[in-house]
């Protein structure tokens, strides 16, 4: 092919590359000194991360499974074998989900948690995903990693605290402060990355938080919550609780600590106490925002909120026929809570398996994921297993997805957890 | 000089002239969406026609074709009727007439050309010189060997 001799400016060329994604980009660093230097710029890093944000949109697949380790003894019927759980998270492409709804990923071990020692999903933030781990003996001890999937790069731990307590005391809540949740997120006026680490301390009877800005990697203390997120006290990691990064803030649904509240069996919880309760992560303060005046009536399953179209928006079932999706138009004011979407169970084609009282109270999950550019196109996410549901909201088709992730190593099946969203960038970890 | 003049201004003609001479005459508002004509027009009020002088005539028809006809399925299928030259000269010229749907769509494509090739293709492509040390050169592909994997044989 003979040389062209066009001649770009700069600029035009930061266009170009800028809707490659990150594996082409990363290759062209090769192509010249000069060029190895606008990709690695953050001018051009912020670029990249705003289109990414349109060109391919993807999801984290994050999986959860059994690890057989074989027995000390080796019988040949693997019955003296030990399982162990890891956590796998996977991106895949939206575009892919809507041209082939039902399809198998091969789940890479460099996407699993075992080999990054560290056994939490805390979130991802402008490509970054923020892993921690933690060990409990005589001391609680928390540490965390920042890992960006797209780049390939995972940064040292850090972060590391430890709290003096005798975790077995737990059944004695004045001795036992309670374990940590973890949140990240961005402060983007000074494109600072922030960690939130939380927990209900039972013997001073309200919440500590603290705060941890990559750089710096101090600790500090802020003010409890206002209002405790819902399940703070719990001590597994629920992903529909987990705090939601927004435009510089971290929220979560909430409820006061005093109201004694069961998940599974929502009937005597007052809606009126719900609440969000927002961080600013630049201010590193709170803000309440109460729910839309029309939520008036409690689901069997406690609301949840996520984020669509670029808008905070909570969802919940209404008296386990349909699906309603509040969207708040404008972030903060209470006003614009507008009614986004109801749908009946009977439409999305679950209400089968509404039928079923104990499915409703422990397995019944649905979250909105994903809305297409032109509004048109809902991905939800259905329960525990492979499913997501994608609803067309123009002409009510209803399409479930069948996504199989097979380990490479051995080809077992996995589970699946939950879906984030999420988008390839360069962002460094460090 | 007489000059046509009509109730709107849709129906006002203007002329483009390529730098190789051809002349080109549209409708006002097509022009208009092209921001340096804007500009232009703008300056002199009752310019009736207006030098292009880096946009050849054959591109700069494409051009006024793509203002015309712009939509989500005519953008789609619109990149594939050009070679690598041509998309390149085209988008030197939506970037020059300041047409922002066009640009974004002329460096979507070269990207999609580009994205699964390897760096000596790419430099041929644009005509760069490698300037890194074969130290320097080594390192970063042995850095990002997996980014090597999978990528079209030149």
């Amino acid at each position: 092919m003979a040389p062209s001799p066009v001649f770009f400016p700069e600029d035009l060329i930061g266009e170009i590359f800028s809707v490659l994604p990150v594996k082409s980009i990363l290759r062209f660093r090769c192509l010249s000194k000069s060029y190895d230097t606008l990709i690695s710029h953050p001018v051009f890093v912020k670029l990249h991360l705003k289109k990414s944000t349109l060109q391919n949109p993807q999801f984290l697949l994050i999986t959860d499974h059994d690890v057989r380790i074989p027995g000390p003894g080796f019988s040949p019927d693997g019955s003296d074998a030990e399982y162990d759980r890891d956590r796998g998270i996977i991106p895949y492409s939206i575009r892919s989900l809507f041209e082939n709804p039902s399809f198998t990923i091969s789940v890479d071990p460099f996407y699993l948690m075992e080999n990054k020692g560290c056994s939490r999903i805390v979130g991802s933030c402008n490509g970054l995903i923020c892993l921690a781990g933690d060990s409990y003996d005589e001391y609680q001890k928390y540490w965390l990693r920042l890992w960006n999937p797209a780049t390939r790069i995972i940064s040292p731990t850090f972060g590391y605290f430890h709290e003096e307590c005798n975790p077995r005391d737990e059944d004695i809540p004045f001795l036992f402060d309670g374990y940590y949740k973890f949140s990240f997120g961005c402060d983007n006026s000074t494109d600072t990355y922030k960690v939130v680490a939380y927990r209900y301390n039972k013997r001073q009877r309200r919440s500590n938080v603290r705060i941890l800005s990559l750089g710096d990697n101090v600790w500090r203390d802020i003010e409890s919550f206002p209002v405790d997120p819902i399940l703070l006290d719990s001590p597994c990691q629920d992903f529909e609780y987990d705090g939601l990064y927004f435009r510089s803030t971290i929220n979560w649904l909430a409820i006061p600590n005093e109201i004694d509240y069961n998940v599974y069996d929502t009937k005597d919880i007052p809606v009126e106490q719900f609440v969000i309760v927002s961080l600013d992560l630049m201010t590193e303060t709170y803000n309440r925002y109460l729910l839309p005046r029309d939520f008036d009536e409690m689901p069997h399953r406690i609301p949840t909120i996520c984020l669509l179209g670029d808008s905070l928006c909570f969802s919940y079932f209404y008296k386990k026929t349909d699906f309603i999706i509040w969207q708040m138009k404008k972030f903060g004011v209470e006003d614009s809570w507008t009614q986004f979407l109801k749908v009946s169970c009977h439409n999305l084609q679950i209400d089968d398996d509404l039928s079923d009282e104990h499915f409703i109270k422990y397995s019944l999950r649905l979250e909105p994921l994903f809305l297409s550019e032109d509004g048109d196109t809902l991905v939800l996410d259905y329960c525990q297993d492979f499913q997501a549901i994608i609803y067309n909201r123009r002409n009510n088709r209803v399409e479930r997805t069948n996504i199989t992730a097979l380990r490479r190593i051995n080809d077992d099946g996995i589970g699946r957890c939950t879906s984030k969203y999420y988008f390839e960038s360069l962002v460094s970890v460090f | 000089m007489a000059e046509e003049k009509s109730q709107a201004s849709s129906s006002k003609m203007l002329t483009l002239k390529a730098s190789d001479g051809v002349l080109f005459e549209v409708e006002l508002n097509i022009a208009k969406e092209m921001k340096t004509v804007q500009a232009y027009i703008d300056d002199c009020e009752d310019i009736e026609t207006i030098p292009i002088p880096n946009v050849l005539g054959k591109h700069l028809a494409i051009v006024i074709e793509y203002i015309k006809k712009t939509n989500e399925e005519y953008d789609a299928e619109f990149e594939k009727q050009w070679n690598m030259d041509d998309l390149q000269l085209l988008l030197l010229a939506a970037n020059y007439l300041n047409i922002s749907g066009l640009q974004e769509c002329l460096c979507k494509a070269i990207a999609k050309r580009i994205e699964n090739k390897s760096p000596e293709y790419v430099r041929k492509v644009f005509n760069i010189e490698n300037d890194h040390s074969p130290e320097e050169e080594a390192k970063l592909r042995k850095e990002y060997k997996w980014a090597f994997e999978g990528v079209d044989k030149d």
